[in-house]
């Protein structure tokens, strides 16, 4: 009996105008925004390309004590699937002698800023939520309307059976369309050469990414049969759906953050960034006057009759060299634990109002699928975290392999300052080559899954609670 | 008999449960976004003024002709319309990135959004059944029967299902009128009000648009559902796909190479290869001189010399004092033709760049020009200044300004060198008499005469379906 409900479901809707609509805009779009979306990967890893190449040409025979080491953020191959944050990514870190190593950040393309983009996650995320509700908006209202209810109904029919065959019918109808352009697209893919995409590194991703997709469209169809048994007019139940899913794909996304900032205000990044500045230059101040002074009364005891610095000295800088060494790693490590509680403090409050948005997001089902579909494409938050990390260990690894081998002295009195720098003895400086972000990782599926398992969780948690209002409702609804 | 028809039309609507639902969300909405804007557009003017204050310090302090290059670039106030649309402005504060969770994901929520989207659709919902529902209804055949004629009667529809659908859209713009009326923090000029005035006009034109296209669609159609599946679709690709698509079709039409490599070009045109040449010029020039005033010095030699040791060498000898001036004057002039050979081979690389990607745009906002919502946020983000054109306007606007400094700064210089010979590129200037940079906004006419095609799609779309459901209701069938 289950089974020929399920037929039946799945003939109706394969006749009906709908399923047309959404093949028809399935083939279309899904294939052309990976075509479009290869193509806009391939122009980013050339500019990657060409970005590390001028950093090594410009940097040939430039390499002493003050070089700037630039590692380059590599884009990632999934973002074929969801752009989510590239366009606004850290995309370069800019290492420093002194330990304060830059971040640059993308700028972003202005003219798909006012318009958009078009990825695999848009495509599902809003295009084809709207699509999956429309499938199943009439699903139990519009039997009721159209008296199908009452005939079948009278047949030993368990009500359950119905809901399921109605709910599995129609989301296998659905998801013919939408597998097999993502199929053609992948091909379409796979063809072009560039992205190895059923490689054994990029397709269980690819998998993963598909899941969640489909996983999603599941919960639509659940919320769809829900409004449907819940309201007594189709009319209704398409209103109250596209209600919803305004709320959902527009309200609590924009509203979340502004929320999270009203519960828990947090001062901006430029802000921030402002008072760093202001306390480190302070306290490098308060340092270079220390050391001055350090240097005057050196100066005054060993060269009474002249003012100012020279390198010639060699009595005085030799003295200062000496005395001015635990002056030196007094400040270093004033400066470093100040910088570091500051940030640490700033980066735990960030944290913290992020978590309470992505608490309120959590509510929407469709920010938690775009949420995770970039996060697993490494184009999410996790990908950001990771590169500011990678990007403190090629500091620290230049600062190992390469500031290390330097001296640098520097002398400084009331009247100037001049400094020295030298290689460390016995080292030899053709050996040093220009130091290259490689081995670049992003984030890999394990780490995906360890940090976003609550999403997916909670994805499936809303299927659960859509099948169960639907089925409550549908339980008591009255057919006549 | 039409005035009955459109209070008949506006009483069903008004009773209606998805006005009441639709025009409260409209409200909560707008109240909440201006809000939510005005105090991002606070914390925009705060940060204004102290990147003001941050480079008139600097000026007081570091105004040295080698520095001002990098201190003195013109500050431009932030919109007064970011209360109300933000535009390219998300874009530009990539700073916030860390602190600004979630926003990035989605498009900036503004008033612009409220009526492309939230409006757009719910003109759909209001007009999807309005002559399919009634025919399933069986009202239609009543209404028919009498002597009605049918093209009173879609007027009628339409005229009132119009009225409806502005009301809540009304309401707002009166609400969002009192907010800034009130807030202290957006002080609004008339200038303003009618760019305002400008911006509702346009929306009122576009959400009749999407009401006509649900009137059309349900004159085409037997039963509601259907009608409203349509008009869904419809209403998808409008919003939803074809704006998304342009930029990437365009791109595809249209290549311009990547600035990244324009710029590592123009890089190493004025870098590398300049030092090159002027390698390559000197070492002929040292041999020229060689060759002809070989009896007097060896100019390799000469050349090597400290400054000390040259200046005593050429104190004894005269005619090599006057060799060696000659020189150097050629010197000169080489280092200044290749600096400016090589800076025009760069400016027209650049300048052939900027030519390629502003026509990549200007195609892309044509094809994209093909929806109305597209024509609609171009006209509201250019009217309103946050827009591609304004960018435009930026340039134009603030180089002249920057001759009118930097003229200002040399006459400075100059007067300085006069008083004290010693006074060089590193010394301290006193800018304090300094021309004022004062922003002032592109003149309503301007903005009009840039957005008019987008007015004139706006206007065509709305008689192109006025007439299709015109015409698609003469032959409908009420049977």
């Amino acid at each position: 009996m289950f089974k020929t409900l399920i037929i039946k479901e799945i003939q109706t809707a394969i006749i009906d105008f709908r399923f047309w609509v959404v093949m028809l805009l399935c083939l279309c779009i899904i294939p052309l925004s990976f075509y479009v979306s290869v193509k806009n990967y391939s122009q980013r890893v050339s500019d990657y390309h060409m970005e590390v190449q001028t950093y090594r040409e410009q940097s040939e025979g430039r390499l002493y004590g003050n070089f700037q080491a630039e590692g380059v953020h590599p884009p990632s191959p999934l973002s074929i699937f969801s752009q989510g944050l590239d366009n606004k990514m850290p995309y370069k870190v800019i290492t420093s002698r002194d330990g304060q190593y830059k971040i640059e950040y993308a700028t972003p393309d202005r003219k798909e800023d006012l318009m958009g983009k078009i990825d695999f996650a848009y495509i599902v995320v809003i295009v084809l939520s709207i699509l999956a509700l429309v499938f199943t908006f009439n699903a139990i209202s519009g039997d009721k309307e159209s008296g199908v209810f009452r005939a079948v109904l009278s047949n030993p029919v368990l009500r359950r059976q119905i809901l399921m065959a109605k709910l599995i019918g129609n989301y296998i109808v659905f998801l013919i369309p939408f597998l097999f352009s993502i199929l053609v697209a992948l091909l379409i893919t796979y063809y072009m050469g560039l992205i190895p995409i059923f490689s054994a590194k990029i397709f269980p991703s690819v998998l993963v990414i598909i899941g969640i997709s489909m996983l999603f469209l599941f919960a639509l169809f659940n919320l769809g049969l829900w409004m449907s048994a819940f309201t007594r007019t189709s009319t209704l139940s398409i209103n109250v759906l596209i209600l919803i899913w305004i709320l959902l794909g527009l309200v609590v996304p924009k509203v979340s953050p502004i929320i999270s900032e009203a519960i828990y205000p947090v001062e901006s990044t430029s802000v921030f960034e402002a008072k760093k500045k202001s306390i480190y230059q302070n306290m490098t101040r308060e340092q270079a006057n220390e050391e001055e002074e350090l240097y005057e009364s050196i100066r005054m005891r060993l060269r009474p009759n002249t003012i100012g610095v020279s390198s010639g000295w060699d009595d005085i800088n030799a003295d200062f060299d000496e005395k001015v060494e635990p002056l030196r790693e007094k400040w270093e490590s004033a400066i470093a634990s100040e910088i570091n509680k500051l940030t640490v403090d700033y980066n735990l409050r960030c944290e913290k109002q992020n978590r309470i948005a992505k608490i309120i997001s959590g509510l929407s089902l469709i920010n938690s699928a775009n949420n995770l579909m970039a996060e697993f494409s490494a184009t999410g938050y996790s990908e950001s975290d990771n590169f500011l990390n990678q990007a403190k260990q090629f500091q620290d690894n230049v600062q190992q392999n390469f500031y290390d081998k330097f001296i640098y002295k520097i002398y400084r009195s009331k009247g100037g300052t001049t400094s020295q720098m030298n290689m460390v003895d016995g080292f030899d400086r053709e050996s040093l080559s220009v130091p290259v972000m490689d081995n670049y990782k992003h984030v890999s599926l394990q780490e995906a899954f360890k940090q976003n398992w609550r999403d997916i969780v909670l994805l499936a948690f809303y299927c659960v609670l859509f099948f169960v209002g639907a089925f409550v409702c549908f339980v008591r609804f009255d057919v006549r | 008999m039409l005035k009955v028809i459109i209070y008949k039309e506006i009483a069903d609507n008004i009773r209606n449960l998805r006005f009441t639902i639709g025009s409260l969300l409209i409200l909560i909405m707008s109240v909440v976004c201006v809000v939510v804007l005005t105090s991002h557009y606070n914390n925009e003017v705060k940060e204004y003024h102290q990147r003001i204050a941050e480079q008139n310090a600097a000026i007081a302090e570091f105004a040295h002709v080698n520095r001002l290059g990098v201190i003195m670039h013109p500050n431009v106030p932030p919109s007064k319309f970011h209360p109300l649309v933000l535009g390219l402005a998300l874009s530009e504060s990539s700073d916030n990135f860390n602190n600004d969770p979630l926003n990035t994901l989605f498009p900036p929520f503004d008033f612009v959004v409220i009526v492309s989207i939230l409006m757009s659709l719910m003109a759909i919902l209001f007009s999807y059944n309005s002559i399919s529902g009634e025919a399933e209804d069986g009202t239609l055949r009543l209404m028919l029967s009498n002597q009605l004629p049918r093209m009173l009667l879609l007027a009628g529809k339409w005229i009132g299902g119009t009225i409806c659908i502005f009301i809540p859209f009304l309401l707002s713009f009166i609400i969002i009128s009192i907010y800034i009326t009130l807030s202290p923090v957006i002080q609004w000029e008339s200038y303003h009000w009618a760019c305002f005035a400008l911006l509702c006009l346009a929306s009122l034109l576009f959400i009749s648009i999407f009401y006509l296209i649900g009137l059309t669609i349900s004159c085409l159609t037997k039963n509601s559902t259907m009608s409203m599946l349509l008009s869904l679709f419809v209403w998808v690709l409008f919003i939803l796909v074809i704006p998304n698509l342009s930029p990437y079709t365009a791109a595809q039409f249209y290549k311009v190479p990547s600035v990244n490599k324009i710029e590592k070009e123009t890089g190493r045109i004025t870098g590398v290869d300049r030092d090159r040449i002027i390698g390559e010029r000197m070492n002929e020039l040292m041999n020229q001189y060689s060759i002809k005033y070989s009896s007097v010095f060896d100019i390799y030699e000469v050349s090597k010399l400290g400054r000390q040791e040259l200046s005593e060498l050429l104190d004894q000898n005269s005619e090599a004092k006057e060799i060696y001036t000659q020189f150097m004057k050629d010197y000169d002039t080489i280092v200044n033709d290749v600096n400016r050979e090589q800076n025009a081979t760069a400016s027209r690389l650049y300048e052939d760049l900027v030519v390629k990607s502003e026509s990549q745009t200007r195609l892309a906002k044509n094809i994209a020009a093909i929806s109305p919502y597209a024509c609609f946020s171009y006209i509201a983000t250019d009217i309103t200044g946050t827009g591609l054109h304004n960018t435009e306007y930026l340039e134009k606007f603030i180089s002249p300004l920057e001759d009118v400094f930097f003229e200002y700064v040399e006459n400075k210089f100059m007067e300085n060198m006069q008083q004290d010979p010693t006074f060089g590129y590193n010394s301290f200037i006193d800018l304090s008499d300094r021309p004022q940079f004062i922003f002032e906004e592109e003149p309503i006419r301007a903005k009009l005469s840039v957005t008019l095609p987008y007015w004139v799609i706006l206007a065509v779309f709305n008689a192109l379906f006025l007439s299709l459901a015109f015409i698609s209701f003469r032959r409908y069938d009420v049977r």
